[in-house]
């Protein structure tokens, strides 16, 4: 018993260094986002000789911060939306129906799963539509690129559901889309909210398609922001942290209420997508 | 009963966003297209020529496929001891589950710069190393050509060693228990229940989290960009910072090309370890 006593212990600091090591930087960053420029320029895990709080209202308008969380907001609940619900009424039809029509397309969202998309000739594409620096232009893009994940994961949910309950909706008149609305998609709930975490997290801290394509100040969502703000004030370390805190905030806020669930769910759209 | 026409809006969106550029750009990397041209000529293979000929990209993706390497290695290893530890046992158990996990929820960018911060000379990791006794060791962990690209696969295991670690966590607890107290019985010891018991039955587990690290990884692009931009010189220039530097040259076929040569390494190297570890799956 004393043997597995220690081994538990041994454990225990183990699990505790590794946490300090995930703790410690986000502590940082906390700490020196309070000091003045010359305390957090010295980079020093220490508290602040004087506590800046106001450092955050200077960023929070500097930064434009609000800006970037209204226009995050809109592009995140866009794509969540559009990607979801097209992906998921695709994937009901891919399920239900066999032939290789349907073989040839679940292949090619397979492909999309893994294959890098081709940037420059995306970007351009967008640009001759119209479709650059414009919320729907983004959110159509981030939709393509996130169907192939929901529609593979959704055919599988799909799948699970016995034909019966469609053969007795059918009875009672319920035909495609309204058999779709009606019936299929309230037994799907569950799983959509699985696609919802993941696309959502997906999509709010992207950073590769803004910076190509959002290139109007007006349109930047939150990791833009940051960007453009590091590199305007990156010697001003105090703004700087402050900057990526508050960046991290509304996400850092949700994990905190919903964490069980967001662990639960993501591990879940892994497994299955 | 079930039309066809509900598939039209996710095909239509899927193909003029994503499949239309992607094959389009097979065709680009074949012409003489950029920012200065009014037309485009076809060239035939007259890029790729000149991208082996330039060596840059051959060294962009030789950096890409080590980055990808150490990340899928250690994020998988550390991942798995991790899930080992936390399905033992062990007091707090979600407490420390949480902790773990919470990087991988957070902005890349972000992450980026934090760890731009520690890595400094004077940042907090040579502090940490002054402090005990390892003084030598401390450098500047991103302007030093030799580490800077092993600095920028620590912070990626950092942020996703806990993704993996709860997949694996996931498939630690659906292992029957009778197997784990059959062969406690036995007497075999902890290591032995890893090695011949957890380890051969987490293998779908392991196969979902290698291929993820892997494309991950292979498609970097966020985190280099946040911490060094390729730099220095071009210690750190993977294949999607060299597509950018590219696009931001206005040299949009040669570009391209890259991205192509991105797409066939990606491709090549996920379908041989899904190969493989699928055979591993049926074999145990």
């Amino acid at each position: 018993m004393r043997m597995s006593g220690a081994l538990t212990a041994l454990r225990l600091v183990l699990l505790l260094a590794l946490s300090l090591i995930v703790v410690v930087p986000l502590l940082f960053i906390l700490l020196s986002a309070v000091k003045d420029a010359q305390q957090a320029a010295l980079m020093r895990l220490e508290l602040p000789d004087a506590w800046h709080w106001s450092n955050f209202k200077v960023v929070f308008e500097q930064g434009r911060m609000l800006r970037g969380l209204t226009n995050s907001a809109i592009v995140t609940t866009g794509s969540v939306v559009l990607s979801i619900s097209i992906g998921v009424m695709g994937a009901f039809i891919a399920a239900r129906r066999s032939g290789r029509l349907i073989a040839v397309i679940y292949t090619l969202f397979l492909a999309g799963l893994i294959a890098p998309p081709s940037i420059i000739p995306t970007v351009k594409l967008m640009q001759s539509l119209h479709l650059n620096n414009q919320f729907l232009g983004v959110i159509l893009l981030y939709a393509a690129l996130q169907t192939p994940f929901i529609l593979l994961m959704m055919t599988g949910f799909v799948k699970a559901i016995p034909r019966e309950i469609d053969e007795s909706a059918f009875v009672d008149g319920a035909r495609g889309f309204g058999l779709f609305i009606r019936i299929i998609l309230p037994l799907l709930l569950p799983s959509i909210t699985t696609a919802t975490v993941f696309v959502f997290l997906g999509v709010w801290n992207d950073f590769q398609w803004p910076l190509y394509l959002l290139g109007s100040s007006d349109m930047w969502t939150i990791p833009m922001s940051v960007y453009m703000f590091k590199s305007k004030f990156g010697t001003d370390w105090n703004y700087v942290f402050a900057d990526l805190l508050i960046a991290m905030a509304p996400v850092l806020l949700v994990y905190a209420v919903g964490q069980r669930f967001i662990i639960e769910e993501m591990t879940a759209g892994a497994i299955k997508g | 009963m079930y039309p066809l026409w509900l598939l039209l809006p996710v095909l239509a969106v899927y193909g003029a966003l994503y499949i239309y550029p992607t094959l389009s750009g097979f065709y680009y990397s074949l012409t003489d297209w950029n920012i200065y041209k009014e037309s485009i000529r076809f060239v035939g293979l007259q890029q790729y020529r000149d991208l082996l000929a330039a060596g840059d990209l051959v060294n962009a993706v030789r950096h890409t496929l080590v980055y990808a390497a150490i990340v899928t290695v250690f994020q998988n290893g550390l991942g798995l001891g991790l899930a080992l530890i936390l399905t033992t046992r062990v007091p707090g158990r979600n407490a420390f589950r949480t902790v773990f996990f919470l990087p991988c929820v957070l902005s890349t960018l972000v992450i980026g710069y934090v760890f731009s911060a520690i890595y400094r000379p004077e940042g907090i990791l040579n502090e940490l190393l002054r402090f005990v006794g390892l003084g030598f060791a401390t450098t500047d962990w991103l302007g030093n050509a030799d580490v800077a690209l092993y600095a920028i696969s620590v912070a990626n295991v950092w942020q996703y060693a806990g993704f993996a670690m709860a997949i694996y966590i996931a498939g630690i607890l659906v292992i029957p228990k009778e197997l784990i107290e059959a062969s406690i019985i036995d007497g075999s010891g902890y290591l032995k229940l890893v090695r011949y018991v957890i380890f051969p039955l987490l293998a779908p587990s392991f196969t979902i989290n290698v291929i993820l690290s892997l494309i991950g990884s292979l498609k970097v692009f966020e985190i280099v960009f946040a911490l060094t931009s390729g730099g220095p010189g071009d210690a750190t220039e993977v294949v999607n910072t060299y597509i950018f530097d590219r696009f931001s040259d206005g040299l949009y076929a040669y570009g391209t090309a890259a991205n192509v040569c991105l797409f066939l390494v990606i491709a090549v190297i996920s379908f041989y370890a899904l190969h493989l570890l699928r055979r591993r799956e049926v074999q145990l």
